[in-house]
């Protein structure tokens, strides 16, 4: 059995008779941690293996930029590289690893010169106009949703992100975007439907040729 | 058909429409991918960003959060850099306080050499205590701008005392010895918080 591959889905984690092999793939992934920790490079790189996939894939839908999501990637883990050591193994690695990479990612959009451009909304009006082959380099190999999800608004493409994939609280992103409750929570409203009628169209769109040639 | 019914097959056409649209989403969103491949290698780029980068020194706090309040003691370095610029000004530009009559000035300065001796030992007392309560942690794997901030700091206000005993009416100097130590202490206790490996 592949353990990295284990290691790397949860959903089949889940779906794995043998505990056995979990748990060491759980054990082997703990000594790369503490290896890591020891300045192992070598075994740095077995977690970038295990987890780069991942961490990439949240880069992506909340930067929305296939460039920017994988130079922000390696940021990830060169901070990784730096705090591993402050890992404790109190929580899973895998989401402490995606607590820094949310903080990583968020500092980034921060960073960026028209952050408060971004954050009034300006940007938004044009978002929405942008359809997302204009958006992106190559969304040819996307998921639909994922599509979607890229030509959100920032603030309700971060929120929606944070809380329907990543399962964070209204309340931890609220206090990570530095909003109020609400507005996390009328921001995930205002992505849901925005994706609703986005897939809707799309529904509409490939029954359409079907409709037309019977 | 009456238009009554028309309508109650429009509204059920479209409750059925949300309910539609709601489960298609929820479908999409549990069957995203959890991994995405980059197109580029990002590895070489990271292994030649780490190659020779130190890791961070332990710390007992597990989570970003650690790196929030390493960044939040920078304002307490800061303090500790304002304090010598105050210094420097001060013993530059301060007035002679040399003009007043002797008798005063001897038994003003007999007054604030007690008020120093008492603050010396006041302070040394409460960085005991809190080093006690820290579990007396070792400096030394503090990063070391803090380690320099610190020696900053107890330098300055070794500084001050000294001056006090040459200018024992200064209430100024007196004032800003205070300060001093309230800043090395406040700092103290920000880095044994977050640095409590230690």
């Amino acid at each position: 059995m592949n353990l990295t591959k284990v290691i790397n889905d949860p959903r089949q984690q889940l779906n794995i008779a043998d505990g056995d092999a979990v748990n060491r793939g759980s054990d082997l992934e703990s000594q790369w941690v503490y290896q890591a920790k020891q300045g192992s490079q070598h075994a740095f790189h077995h977690l970038y293996q295990s987890h780069h996939k991942r961490i990439y894939a949240l880069c992506w839908r909340m930067l929305a930029d296939k460039d920017s999501a994988e130079d922000v990637c390696q940021e990830v883990f060169v901070v990784l590289w730096q705090k591993i050591t402050n890992f404790r193994g109190e929580s899973k690695f895998s989401t402490w690893l995606h607590s820094v990479a949310t903080n990583v990612i968020l500092g980034h959009l921060r960073k960026q010169k028209n952050w408060l451009q971004r954050v009034f909304s300006i940007e938004e009006q044009v978002s929405n106009l942008v359809e997302p082959s204009e958006k992106l380099t190559d969304n040819s190999t996307l998921e639909s949703l994922d599509k979607h999800i890229a030509r959100l608004p920032e603030r309700a493409r971060l929120v929606f992100v944070l809380f329907a994939v990543e399962g964070y609280r209204h309340e931890e992103i609220a206090s990570m975007l530095k909003m109020a409750v609400g507005s996390s929570k009328s921001q995930y409203h205002r992505a849901r439907t925005l994706l609703k009628e986005w897939l809707e169209i799309e529904g509409y769109d490939a029954v359409t040729p079907e409709s037309g040639d019977a | 058909m009456s238009n009554e019914v028309i309508n109650n097959l429009k509204a059920q056409s479209s409750s059925t429409k949300i309910v539609d649209s709601e489960q298609h989403l929820t479908q999409s969103i549990t069957a995203l991918p959890c991994e995405m491949q980059p197109e580029r290698d990002l590895w070489s780029g990271i292994e030649r960003a780490i190659h020779n980068m130190p890791q961070q020194p332990a710390t007992n706090i597990e989570n970003v959060s650690a790196f929030k309040k390493f960044t939040s003691a920078v304002p307490m370095a800061w303090a500790a850099s304002l304090v010598l610029a105050v210094m420097v000004s001060w013993f530059t530009f301060a007035p002679s306080m040399l003009t007043q009559p002797n008798e005063q000035i001897a038994h003003r300065g007999a007054v604030t050499e007690d008020l120093v001796q008492y603050m010396e030992q006041n302070f040394i007392q409460q960085k005991q205590a809190m080093q006690v309560s820290f579990r007396q942690p070792n400096l030394t794997n503090l990063p070391i701008e803090m380690q320099n901030e610190l020696t900053k700091l107890a330098e300055a206000r070794k500084t001050i005392s000294k001056a006090l005993l040459a200018d024992k009416h200064n209430v100024d100097l007196l004032n800003l010895l205070d300060f001093t130590q309230q800043q090395e202490l406040k700092l103290l206790e920000q880095l044994y918080r977050q640095y409590q490996v230690i």
